[in-house]
């Protein structure tokens, strides 16, 4: 499904793949590589630059995020073009049903750090790929690509909630 | 220290002006040096107020000082390129215009300064980009990162709470690199992170010549010559 600069399709159950990658499943907020789709051992995981940012910009607002863990870390993949990447951020159901707003308070917390981030920039190249993944209600994964300008984020809550609310 | 920053505004606003209205093709190149002159005694009495509000702890002053800072360098940046150009540098001309674009950009993170479009300058570097210089083609490297620390803590950067571009006490965090694992490509980009990060050059035929991407001049190739004499013989 399309709609401008979203696109949402299904995505694999990361709380199986987390498993099955023999890692533990952060609490709160949880970041994931971009490449843990694809990856079938946990030394294959890199995250992208932006994720230990986008951790702390979280923080700092008191949003409990997690960023998932080994030992010794994970390496960082940089691609110095100008699109602003982010990491993959997982909110499960559980995580929303105890807090509604979860959704809402860490898009808007990534889209104003970015709005100020990318404020002498013209707003025809500023660009924003931010991948969120929820859990629906009937218990599957769906995967949501934003691709644009940052103007462009401020529906990008609304889209995820309403992605969390379905139940087919 | 709000005070003394209240009493400085008025002369910072007073020499930028002035140096803006000498930042085009057509001022004289003395005029342009003399401009920077004067920035630079100006940039001098900004380091000396920034280093009090760091030391009274203001850290509001300290990050209005730093953004101060960044637009004096900009115009420098820019009042060079003009040098450049008129010396038939333009490879160091769009350096220089890149260094001011990165610096107002800078600025507008540090601190909005009241009665300064700090926007509208970095739009007006943006249009010289396009009508003074040609077309460019980017590169843009692929890496991968393992340890990185922070400059103003000097922590790992994943530990602590600054952010990476973000003023903290006149002072920008930047995440340092300390160790590249792995160099995964070079891309060709139209928007890179970096803009300096440019073709220069391509190469015309077998001769060892090549065209420079900016002058669009054709000139021999040194390197090239070099490379060929050492080119291992075909068997």
């Amino acid at each position: 499904m399309m709609m401008e600069n979203i696109e949402i399709k299904e995505s694999i159950n990361y709380k199986n793949k987390i498993s099955e990658l023999k890692l533990d499943f952060p609490e709160g907020v949880v970041l994931l590589p971009n490449s843990i789709d694809s990856a079938t051992d946990a030394s294959q995981l890199m995250f992208d630059a932006e994720y230990d940012t986008v951790q702390k910009l979280l923080k700092s607002k008191g949003i409990e995020v997690n960023a998932l863990s080994k030992d010794g870390g994970f390496p960082k993949i940089v691609n110095q073009s100008f699109e602003w990447a982010g990491p993959l951020i997982l909110f499960t159901s559980k995580l929303i049903s105890e807090n509604p707003e979860i959704i809402t308070t860490t898009i808007s917390t990534i889209t104003n750090y970015l709005i100020n981030k990318l404020r002498g920039v013209p707003k025809g190249d500023n660009s924003v790929n931010l991948k969120i993944t929820t859990e629906t209600q009937s218990g599957k994964f769906k995967k949501i690509e934003y691709k644009g300008p940052v103007e462009g984020m401020k529906d990008l809550a609304d889209v995820v909630k309403s992605v969390h609310e379905e139940n087919d | 220290m709000k005070k003394t920053i209240e009493n400085f505004l008025p002369t910072f606003k007073k020499i930028i002006v002035e140096s803006e209205r000498h930042c085009y093709i057509t001022r004289n190149r003395d005029v342009q040096k003399e401009a920077i002159e004067k920035i630079k005694k100006l940039l001098a009495d900004i380091t000396e107020l920034k280093k009090q509000s760091i030391s009274q702890k203001d850290e509001d002053s300290a990050n209005l000082l730093l953004s101060a800072d960044c637009v004096a360098n900009a115009l420098i940046s820019e009042l060079k390129m003009y040098g450049f150009l008129k010396n038939g540098e333009p490879s160091k001309a769009w350096c220089s215009l890149i260094d001011a674009e990165d610096l107002i950009n800078a600025s507008l993170r540090a601190y909005n300064l009241p009665g300064f479009n700090q926007e509208g300058y970095a739009r007006k570097l943006i249009y010289i980009e396009h009508v003074v210089f040609p077309p460019q083609t980017f590169t843009s490297p692929s890496m991968v990162w393992g340890k990185t620390d922070c400059s103003i803590c000097k922590q790992e950067y994943g530990k602590c709470m600054h952010i990476a571009g973000e003023a903290y006490m006149g002072e920008f965090c930047i995440e340092i690199v300390q160790e590249i694992k792995q160099f995964l490509s070079l891309s060709l980009v139209s928007h890179p992170a970096d803009k300096r990060r440019v073709l220069t050059s391509i190469s015309e035929g077998n001769e060892g010549l090549a065209r420079d991407y900016m002058t669009w001049k054709i000139y021999k190739d040194e390197k090239f010559s070099e490379l060929q004499k050492n080119k291992p013989k075909d068997k």
